[in-house]
């Protein structure tokens, strides 16, 4: 969907983007994460035509950049960018003009994203979660092969920032290829399967996001430790497991779900204290990829 | 091209600024014209007689044709900072509001954004020169002494020089909002520039250092120096009544040296 190739971008003495490669696969949820200043508005805005690239070259849908081409990505850079006079309505009617695509399905945008009762009113008006909405909803409006969405959630309340996950998922089940650029953990944990990761300019990881397809952590205490740390290699699915301080963590294969744990163990008389489930978090990753880059 | 025309033409048509600016310029070259007859008519009304010449004020041949379309042409170059704002209000506010780099995002190249832009700007010169001819024909009409054909289209050709004036003057203005940005600050400093410093300069260069060279290439008076001032022939000094070459060749360079730095800023830098 999008290749890019050694991208790299100087501002004087300030390397915002270095020499950058990376693929995002079509159909994924692609998360850009990396702490403010790492360059992932830079990288967006070269590819969206906005920042002349110092070097280095990007593909988008195998071919060599141009405009043409952007009118098949609905994109929003850093905040919403509408005119401040025109309603919700009429500033999607200018964005179907230049997509030249669209104008048929501003209704079903508007209300896609909540904004149909205040179409009319003057963008101006919007507060800040409205202003995110109608900018995701104005991406959507040529109905993109591809939605670029840079931090679509800074800024906003807690409602807001559910508001704005849920539709990106609803967008994802749609099929879209989705890249997703945050300083947020959590926020690219929940809705991304695949991620890079960004520390001033250079990349220094890309995958997928590992979570709940892989490999579950669970936490367990049990009386009778001992016995339980004997058994739990023969529990289903197992992978690992590692004796904390006030109980044991145990690694399984996706899919194992906690009765099966629970009745196995019990088969065996280790009746369980405690028993929880924790995902790999993101956090945990990103602190490994972190840690091996310090 | 009409594409890009219609999409600027949909954002300045629901721009109150657009409004206000537009409808005001048009004000004045309405007004002008009417004010000033209404004051001659006053001051024969007092029975004045003016100068020397033994004629009264309504006698003065300002809107006789023949010499109606440079008077005309020249007085309305003095207010062309009104159509310049146009230009610098709806590209300095892209600017602020970030749309201009969302239009890019969305689809337009940035040859497209000049295209719209400039193409706009040819409209609008169009159009207010057209207006200036319907101004020009009525009040010929009814305060002209002679009205044949031959003597009316005799010295049109300062319309269209005032439409390349109009053109080359808001290429001037583009230029200084793209390098600047920022709305209000452009507009003070080209209204402190146009009505301040290059009338100084002017005269200064002309008068003082008598180096009328330079003072051609001062880039406000280059754009309407092809409509040389005729109003000394009312103090019966001698003045040029035809299109001089070198304002003609300024004029046109304007455009060309204007509209080619203009793209160079957009087309040659990030949008931010
Ligand atoms: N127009 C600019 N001029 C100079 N430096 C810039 C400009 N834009 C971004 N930078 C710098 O480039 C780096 C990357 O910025 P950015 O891409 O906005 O990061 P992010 O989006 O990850 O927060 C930062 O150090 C920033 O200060
Ligand atoms: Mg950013």
């Amino acid at each position: 969907m999008l290749e890019i190739n050694q991208l790299h971008k100087e501002y004087g003495r300030i390397t915002a983007v270095n020499e950058l490669s990376l693929r995002v696969p079509r159909g994924s949820v692609f998360g850009l994460l990396g702490p403010n200043g790492s360059g992932k508005t830079t990288t967006l805005g070269m590819v969206l035509g906005v920042i002349r690239p110092t070097r280095g070259s990007f593909r988008w849908f195998g071919e060599l950049p141009t405009p043409q081409q952007r009118k098949r990505v609905g994109a929003i850079l850093e905040k919403p960018n509408f005119y401040p006079g025109f309603s919700a309505r009429k500033n999607l009617e200018l964005v179907a003009m230049i997509k030249e695509k669209g104008r048929d399905r501003i209704d079903a945008v508007l209300r896609q994203v909540g904004l149909y009762e205040r179409q009319h009113d003057p963008f101006r008006t919007y507060s800040l979660g409205m202003k995110q909405r109608l900018a995701i909803g104005s991406a959507l409006l040529a109905d993109p092969e591809v939605l670029i969405l840079d931090e679509p959630t800074n800024g906003l309340d807690p409602a807001g920032i559910a508001d704005i996950r849920e539709l990106i998922r609803d967008i994802a089940a749609m099929g879209k290829t989705i890249i997703l650029a945050s300083h947020l953990l959590d926020e690219v944990q929940k809705v991304c399967t695949d991620f890079a990761v960004l520390q001033q300019g250079h990349l220094i990881h890309t995958g997928p996001v590992a979570g709940q397809e892989q490999e579950v952590v669970f936490e367990l205490d049990a009386p009778d430790q001992e016995g339980l740390l004997e058994v739990l290699p023969l529990v289903p699915g197992y992978l690992s497991h590692q004796q904390e301080d006030a109980y044991v963590s145990l690694t399984v294969a996706s899919g194992t779900l906690p009765e099966q744990i629970n009745a196995f163990l019990a088969e065996r008389s280790l009746f369980l204290s405690h028993l929880s489930v924790h995902h790999r978090t993101l956090e945990q990753q990103f602190m490994e990829i972190l840690s091996q880059h310090a | 091209m009409l594409r890009l025309l219609r999409i600027e033409w949909f954002k300045l048509r629901h721009s109150r600024y657009f409004w206000a600016l537009f409808g005001l310029f048009v004000l004045v070259l309405l007004g002008l014209p009417l004010g000033v007859r209404g004051f001659l008519v006053y001051l024969t009304s007092q029975g004045e007689s003016i100068l020397r010449l033994d004629i009264s004020a309504v006698e003065i041949p300002l809107y006789d044709f023949v010499d109606i379309w440079q008077n005309q042409a020249w007085i309305y170059t003095l207010f062309s900072l009104f159509l310049g704002f146009i230009p610098v209000i709806s590209v300095g506010n892209e600017y602020s509001y970030g749309t201009i780099r969302q239009n890019v995002i969305d689809g337009l190249s940035p040859s497209d954004l000049f295209w719209s832009k400039v193409l706009f700007m040819l409209v609008l010169a169009l159009v207010v020169t057209f207006i200036t001819g319907l101004i020009g024909l009525v009040t010929g009409y009814l305060w002209s002494p002679v009205t044949e054909w031959s003597f009316v289209v005799q010295n049109m050709k300062f319309l269209p020089a005032y439409g390349l004036h109009l053109l080359a003057f808001q290429l001037l203005c583009l230029v200084v909002v793209l390098l600047i940005k920022r709305t209000g600050i452009v507009m003070a400093l080209l209204t402190f520039y146009i009505y301040g410093v290059e009338f100084i300069a002017q005269g200064i260069l002309r008068f003082k250092l008598e180096w009328e060279l330079a003072a051609k290439f001062l880039p406000g008076r280059a754009t309407h120096m092809l409509i040389p001032n005729p109003f000394p022939k009312y103090i019966l000094q001698e003045t040029i009544t035809t299109i001089p070459l070198d304002g003609l060749l300024l004029a046109i360079g304007s455009v060309i040296l204007y509209g080619g730095l203009a793209y160079m800023l957009l087309t040659r830098r990030d949008l931010n």
